[in-house]
């Protein structure tokens, strides 16, 4: 081969491969959302190894939940049973209630299906679904950062309120008694076409074990 | 009678049995309060500044809490995740609304998210006001929630409760507990109204904080927020210094909730004029809204002119790059080629001058992407970030090394794969990669050395968006490439040059000097980064490579047979890499958790295993003695061979190592190289008049520390550390 081609070929190369890392690097951003953006797409399996994408709730009021069920916050929400009587009251009303695991693999709170089959008939719990995100991408997308921490999608498919289950970041179960709820607040406005009052809070609990 | 004596007998049985039932029940659901508690991971003291109380003031009560090494408590603003410890106060019963003075917190990184906290003992500092006409004893109730995490997080809580004499005395007796509250009062952030600090917008998504202080007074500053939404937590904060003042590039926060003022604590050492570590600020955030479009204009204006102007520095910065002794000797070398070539054809000089343009332009282009992704991935870093690592260091001074030697023609590279210097009638005008190696070569010669006017541009082009990231960077690229570019389209301009003939062998020789230069400031940077054995190492492979490119330039010339030439770069090829084996330094650097977070304002030295040693002082002994860790103390000398042999026997086992660790054994070093009195008077307790000497104080048993032999041998060290309890446990 000539010099010069040989040259322009090593140079077309390694631009190639620079760019594609720019790409990749690009791509690695995370990215967190905003309220009144729209909500990022995701598929995950869920307890029953089927794929689930919230794509195939699409025109409904949607709740993600982001769980751990070894966070003590959690624990405080399901061990009261506050967590339950809010998805039975809503997924009752025609809410889709997902809840999400993002904890990675051998980090605190990864669950098999099993595990987490017997969790949800334990605690008498009844999601929509539940999703496994050991990736953690699902929950990079939205920001999520702690357990619990909250999103609601409104039927139009925009982030309605992002953060706290709850204003009472105490760990004492008691807490959860005369604690203001602003998930049952925002659904309760957007199940009647109001606007919702409280669209964030600070999120509070034990970090989410993403799996890097 | 009879009658009124039983109903009286029925009622008192009644109330007898009513009131033990309802203390039986109070028993229960209340834990009996105490001064102290131990929960999972942490230590809680209820405590008091005096030993009484006087009626009428405030007096100062602390709940103290002393987390378990490598775990960590929260501010009153957690950060990213956790939960700020929740207190109660209460006197004689009652709640008392009182906010708590929190000391100086820590910047805590967990994976990718930032607390703020604290990972050693911390004092939660109130002021209650006793009560006028309080007599006899005041009771101080406390009920407090916290929350202590390592990765995975334990709330815990406890009901306190202290009993004090009141006193109308005018003498006032501190408790025995008065020092911990000097010491963290003086750790409670002052106000820094008075501070001379602005806060401007770099772009819409970051902003800067100028603090005006003269160099020499910052050396390292750190904003924790007060709030949620006042920045983003887990961004890496660039630190820049000018002579007058000291600048912090933060980020502002992504999602909602906002904050509306920009509030916290900047943490600076050495400490402020008034001596204390850390000022609370509250400022207003600079018009510069992504949403609002009235004070955007002017922004976007001012933000362009100021993007002009850094691409025009670091251009200036390029230029003035050649002149660096780095870059010089390889530019001038190569611009000497081309004299060669005056009378060649003008198309490939041309074309050679583009290719190592070329190559300046993607080095540098790699090199941003680089240090933008890696500061992504939350490393904080900044401009010569490849020379905080010692392996890239070591790896340019044996670079330089062969430049240099490759300059005194000790050898050359065969007509396969001519770098550097270009021959006198070499038949290169094919080998335009050779001319684009260059340029990534002079690039990567040119990172040690910072040209005046890069300092700001860097800065600037690193955490502004990809693209205009990537423009700064290639301005850079082409203020670096343009002397020689410029000279490669006109070699006329090399007219004034005399012809090619002997000096041009002792210019090229000459130019070795500087590269050589560059690599003893090089090894003296390296010194500083690991310890003189690794120099030692690294100065052996220095010597080796130079024998093999001498030996590779004696017996396998250019002029020798293609077969000659292969075995002799194989030979080549495997005696580089012997040296670099031997050359590179060998350990990871990381954190001994055990000595790491306690102690950490005492003076400390790491070695070349990564493990930190605290130094010897009086103070230092005084105060581990109530640590309950076990301690591991090394008397040694520089010029004491018995303690080198001893210190690599046992620390370079990484078992043992790990050992250590496990054990939380603090490491002290007593250095007794140059004349200590401190130190002989503690060799004189152990009844000793030299060094080595190896101590391993027990905790718990601080009287009777196990004195090692001499000659240390690994099986006795295990032999102690194994009958230690783990740290964990």
């Amino acid at each position: 081969m000539l010099p010069m081609r040989r040259f322009v070929l090593t140079v077309f190369f390694l631009t190639v491969f620079f760019l594609s890392s720019i790409l990749s690097f690009a791509s690695a951003t995370q990215a967190e959302v905003q309220i009144g953006a729209s909500a990022p797409q995701f598929t995950a399996s869920d307890v029953h190894g089927v794929n689930q994408s919230l794509d195939q709730y699409k025109g409904k009021i949607i709740v993600l939940e982001w769980t751990n069920p070894e966070c003590p916050y959690v624990v405080k929400h399901y061990q009261t049973g506050n967590m339950q009587q809010l998805q039975k009251k809503y997924v009752g009303l025609g809410v889709v209630w997902l809840t999400i695991n993002s904890s990675g693999e051998n980090k605190q709170g990864n669950l098999s299906t099993e595990e987490a089959k017997n969790y949800l008939s334990e605690k008498a719990a009844v999601p929509t679904a539940y999703l496994f995100d050991p990736s953690g991408t699902i929950g990079k997308s939205y920001g999520a950062k702690t357990t619990p921490h909250m999103f609601i999608i409104n039927s139009a498919g925009t982030v309605a309120y992002a953060g706290a289950i709850d204003d009472n970041s105490s760990s004492r179960h008691s807490s959860v008694e005369n604690a203001r709820n602003f998930v049952a607040e925002a659904l309760d406005a957007l199940l009647a076409d109001q606007p919702v009052q409280t669209a964030s809070t600070k999120a509070y609990g034990c970090s989410v074990k993403y799996s890097s | 009678m009879k009658q009124e004596q039983k109903n009286t007998h029925c009622f008192l049985l009644t109330a007898i049995l009513l009131f033990s039932f309802v203390m039986g029940l109070a028993k229960e659901t209340h834990a009996l309060p105490s001064t102290e508690i131990q929960q999972p991971h942490v230590r809680a003291q209820l405590l008091s500044e005096h030993e009484t109380l006087s009626p009428g003031v405030s007096e100062m009560f602390a709940l103290r809490l002393i987390p378990e090494p490598s775990w960590h408590l929260y501010w009153k603003y957690s950060g990213d995740s956790g939960a700020s410890p929740l207190l109660t106060w209460l006197i004689n019963g009652q709640s008392v609304d009182k906010d708590v003075t929190w000391p100086l917190p820590e910047r805590i990184q967990v994976g990718s998210f930032v607390n703020y906290g604290y990972r050693d003992e911390v004092l939660l500092l109130v002021e209650l006001p006793i009560p006028q006409d309080a007599r006899g004893e005041v009771t101080i109730g406390l009920d407090a929630e916290w929350l202590v995490c390592q990765e995975e997080c334990i709330p815990g809580n406890g009901i306190f409760s202290l009993s004090l004499p009141v006193s109308t005395d005018k003498q006032i007796i501190p408790s025995k507990d008065a020092p911990l509250f000097e010491k963290f009062l003086r750790r409670v952030p002052t106000d820094g109204s008075d501070l001379s600090l602005h806060l401007l917008p770099v772009n819409t998504s970051s902003l800067r904080l100028t603090l005006s202080e003269p160099s020499e007074l910052t050396e390292s500053l750190i904003f924790i927020p007060g709030g949620e939404g006042v920045i983003q937590n887990n961004a890496p904060q660039l630190l820049t210094r000018t002579d007058s003042t000291a600048e912090l590039i933060l980020q502002r926060p992504k999602v909602e909730p906002f904050s509306s003022v920009f509030h916290g604590i900047i943490l600076k050492t050495p400490p402020f004029q008034d001596g204390s570590m850390g000022k609370s600020i509250s400022l207003q955030y600079p018009i510069a809204d992504a949403g609002s479009a009235l004070g955007d204009t002017n922004s976007t204006q001012k933000d362009t002119q100021y993007f002009v102007l850094i691409l025009m520095s670091a251009f200036i910065g390029g230029l003035i790059l050649n002149l660096m002794p780095c870059v010089f000797p390889v530019l001038a070398i190569k611009i000497l080629g081309f004299v060669n070539k005056a009378g060649k054809k003008h198309s490939s000089i041309r074309a050679h001058g583009l290719a190592f343009g070329l190559g300046v332009l993607i080095s540098f282009w790699v090199l941003a992407v680089l240090i933008r992704g890696i500061r992504h991935a939350g490393e904080a870093l900044g401009w010569g970030f490849q020379l905080q690592n010692p392996s890239f260091v070591a790896l340019l001074v044996l670079l330089m090394v062969a430049v240099a030697l490759n300059l005194f023609g000790v050898f050359e590279f065969g007509a396969s794969l001519q770098r550097i210097s270009s021959q006198v009638d070499s038949a290169d005008d094919e080998r335009y990669l050779s001319s684009f190696l260059s340029g990534i070569l002079a690039t990567l010669l040119a990172t040690p050395c910072t040209a005046p006017f890069m300092g700001s541009a860097i800065a600037y082009g690193i955490q502004v968006d990809l693209i205009r990231s990537l423009l700064v960077f290639s301005c850079l690229g082409l203020g670096l490439a343009t002397p020689y570019v410029l000279l490669s389209l006109r070699p006329n301009l090399l007219a004034v040059l005399p012809k090619p003939g002997e000096w041009m062998i002792t210019f090229k020789q000459l130019m070795a000097f500087p590269i050589l230069l560059t690599a003893l400031w090089l090894l003296w940077v390296f010194e500083q980064q690991s310890s003189p054995e690794a120099l030692l190492w690294l100065l052996l492979a220095s010597i080796l490579l130079a024998f093999s490119l001498w030996m590779y330039g004696r017996f396998f010339p250019v002029t020798a047979s293609r077969h000659k030439q292969r075995v002799g770069i194989l030979l080549l090829v495997i005696l580089i890499s012997i040296s670099g084996f031997i050359g590179l330094p060998q350990s990871e650097i990381r954190e001994n958790e055990a000595s790491s977070s306690l102690f950490s304002q005492y003076e400390a030295t790491r070695d070349s295993y990564g493990l930190r040693w605290i130094t010897y002082t009086e103070e230092l002994m005084a105060s581990l003695r109530y640590a309950e860790t076990p301690v591991y103390v090394d008397f040694t000398a520089a010029w004491c061979v018995t303690c080198q042999v001893n210190k690599r026997l046992i620390f370079g086992s990484k078992p043992i190592r790990d050992l250590f660790q496990k054990k939380g054994v603090i490491l002290v070093k007593a250095d007794w190289t140059t004349e200590d009195p401190v130190i002989t008077r503690a060799l004189e307790m152990f009844d000793r008049l030299g060094v080595p000497l190896n101590v391993l104080y027990l905790p718990g048993d601080w009287d009777n520390p196990v004195v090692l032999p001499v000659v240390l041998t690994r099986g006795v060290v295990i032999e102690q550390l194994n009958k230690l309890p783990d740290k964990d446990s």
